[in-house]
């Protein structure tokens, strides 16, 4: 048994609570942003303190502050850092904590951590020294904080500032290959369509390890390594694609695209630099069919290859790049059927007024220095086209007396005369005019309805009757169904608070009634719930605290009385709690024990 | 309230965060290095290094004291 287990055990008890004071200030004072940043930079301030005390303690082990808790906190701020301008999990992909967890070493300009010294073992190394080894966090470099409205007035220059990445940085600590991997079948098995920018990390992390550049707010122009395939045969390619190439393309899965790959040479075994193409860092946009390219390099990385650690991606010469893939059937039918509207289309349209004069008849007169576009009569068939007239006249011409051009003039005529020929409607002409190219996109699915009022309360009562069957974590499910629907609920607030109290989740607790606090600022509710939190971790001053400003709210809460005559009961506070409780059980006598409790209290006082 | 008070008020406000932020990185730092280092000392309870390790936690448990007060 631990000589120092009391002690050690009363330690453990401050610093949790300690620390649970902290962050609970942190969010009720500060924003979201900032209590994440705090969250990270706790971290640093606890690695560099843990390396001076290596430094002093000779031949201690200190090991990192690490727990499941703590691994999953972080995984969940990783998770809201994903869904915003932050790097995402690629360059980004997990906090110290984290990385301490799993034997890493935060290196320099990797998730911003600029001149981070290598925490733990490198630190002991350095133990020696007279100067204590010190977290250094460059500001500049810095992943840039959430985009909080509170924070508007920060200048967020980091965001626009490009990383550059150092060549020794090794990739392979932060991302790890089998991931990939998995991410490329996948892909491969059509789970996961290409046509978004942000599904291609990972085709393009394999392809080329890319420096990060993805933390700018504007995600275009992509900055992507994929091997680009023959530049001039995807432009031509593109160039034919039809306008409604979007109602063809989703229905292109990558293994579809893979098949119509003519069957490449099987891959030798070989390291992953020398199968693919050079990880040149290029700018290009990613087009559909530029991520079927990538999913067909990615078939010539050979399966088992694994990265070597601590080793930078060899540069090695550009792999000859590979046929262009055959187009599949019912894409080319779609082309053609695409080329030859658009080729009607291009038939029916003049060249306007100051057209190129190549395709469109011109007429110009002597007096006019431009020439003007003729009126002319299509033939869609033939492709003939007839001069009625100038433009700008609709009546036949009158050219007048034809000695004038020193013509011959027609017996008993008087001079030149253009008859009109009205010509039928060419049933060709009668082709349905195109649609616009959105239409012929498949239309939105209609946005549904929500939830009627009906319903949610239908829900809250569902939620409620679990809550009171004591199935805690279906009563959670269901209050956060209603939240959902109407974040202004108060009473899902409240409730699901208490379950996650119930189930000691304090910091999920806390969140929920400071919402309910937000919705509801006068109601003494919320100011119970966060009482009862501070109950049950037996900080029975803050829960006086908080059931007085409950009753502060409604002096004729029973409830409060009760809680706070509890509370003063386990601070010794012997004739306070009788009064309280008493003063329960006068507005309530339903309260629930009041008669035990005022038992207790009349015990202590005897 | 003019305009230059309100942004006189907003950068005491800013400022203010700023300090909190940082003074609760800090506090929460320690108390993290002192949990860890309390969990050592569990462990290596019994060896030589168990009476420097328990100094050390001793003379941060007492600067935090004295940072939190």
């Amino acid at each position: 048994m631990n000589q120092d287990a009391d002690l050690l055990l009363a330690w453990g008890d401050a610093l949790s609570s300690t620390e649970f004071y902290l962050r609970v200030m942190a969010a009720q004072h500060l924003s979201h942003a900032a209590f994440q940043r705090i969250e990270r930079d706790a971290d640093l301030h606890a690695l560099a303190l843990l390396d001076r005390a290596a430094a002093r303690v000779a031949g201690a082990e200190l090991e990192p502050v690490t727990s499941p808790q703590r691994r999953r906190r972080d995984e969940e701020t990783d998770e809201l850092l994903a869904g915003t301008a932050h790097p995402p999990a690629a360059s980004y992909p997990t906090t110290p904590a984290v990385a301490m967890d799993e034997g890493r070493e935060q290196t320099d300009a990797v998730g911003g951590y600029v001149g981070a010294t290598p925490v733990m073992a490198p630190a002991r190394a350095l133990a020696a020294a007279d100067e204590p080894s010190w977290v250094v966090f460059d500001e500049e470099e810095s992943p840039a904080p959430l985009d909080d409205s509170d924070d508007h007035t920060e200048e967020h220059t980091a965001l626009n500032t490009p990383r550059t990445v150092p060549a020794h940085t090794d990739w392979d600590q932060y991302v790890t290959y089998e991931d990939h991997v998995e991410e490329t079948l996948d892909y491969a098995d059509g789970d996961v369509t290409l046509d978004e920018p942000a599904d291609l990390e990972a085709v393009t992390a394999v392809a080329g390890r890319p420096p990060i550049a993805s933390s700018a707010p504007t995600p275009a122009p992509v900055t992507r390594t994929v091997p680009e395939p023959e530049p001039d045969d995807l432009e031509a390619f593109e160039s034919d694609l039809p306008a409604d190439v979007e109602t063809v393309l989703p229905t292109i899965t990558p293994a579809a695209a893979k098949t119509a790959t003519p069957a490449a040479p099987t891959p030798t075994p070989a390291p992953r630099a020398a199968a693919t193409p050079a990880p040149e860092p290029a700018r290009v946009g990613l087009s559909g069919e530029a991520a079927r390219f990538a999913v067909d390099r990615l078939d010539d990385v050979p399966d088992d290859d694994t990265p070597t650690p601590g080793a930078p991606p060899p540069r090695v010469t550009p792999a000859p790049a590979p046929p262009r893939p055959a187009i599949k059937p019912e894409i080319a039918a779609a082309l053609a059927a695409a080329a030859s509207k658009r080729s009607a289309l291009a038939e029916r349209v003049t060249t306007g007024l100051y057209g190129s004069g190549q395709t469109g008849p011109m007429v110009r007169e002597t007096h006019d220095p431009r020439p003007k576009s003729a009126a002319i009569q299509l033939n869609a068939k033939t492709g003939a086209s007839k001069v009625i007239g100038l433009e700008e006249e609709e009546e036949p011409l009158e050219i007048g007396d034809a000695g004038d051009y020193g013509e011959e003039e027609p017996a008993g005529g008087s001079g030149m005369r253009i008859e009109l020929q009205e010509y039928e409607d060419e049933p060709s002409i009668d082709e349905p005019e195109p649609e616009p190219a959105t239409a012929l996109r498949p239309s939105a699915p209609p946005v549904p309805a929500g939830p009627t009022r009906a319903e949610i309360a239908k829900w809250l009562a569902e939620a409620k009757a679990s809550d009171e069957k004591g199935q805690i974590d279906d009563g959670i499910a269901r209050y956060s169904d209603v939240l959902d629907a109407d974040q202004g609920s108060l009473d899902a607030f409240l409730g699901r608070g208490r379950l996650h109290l119930d189930r000691g989740d304090f910091a999920r607790a806390v969140s929920d009634f400071l919402n309910a606090e937000r919705i509801a600022p006068k109601d003494a509710e919320p100011q119970i719930g966060l009482g009862d939190l501070y109950f049950a971790r037996k900080e029975y001053r803050q829960a006086v605290d908080s059931f007085e400003q409950a009753l502060a709210l409604n002096p004729n809460s029973a409830k409060a009385y009760s809680r706070r005559g509890i509370s003063q009961y386990y601070r010794k506070n012997y004739p306070q709690a009788l009064k309280d409780l008493q003063q329960a059980q006068k507005l309530d006598k339903n309260s629930p024990n009041i008669v035990t409790y005022i038992a207790m209290v009349q015990k202590k006082l005897k | 309230m003019s305009d230059a008070d309100g942004v006189e008020l907003k950068q005491l406000k800013q400022a203010f965060e700023a300090g909190l932020e940082a003074r609760i990185s800090e506090l929460l730092g320690q108390v993290r290095a002192i949990t860890a280092l309390t969990r050592q000392l569990a462990e290596v309870d019994g060896t030589p290094s168990a009476g420097a390790l328990k100094q050390e936690i001793q003379a941060q448990l007492a600067a935090l004291r004295a940072e939190l007060e």
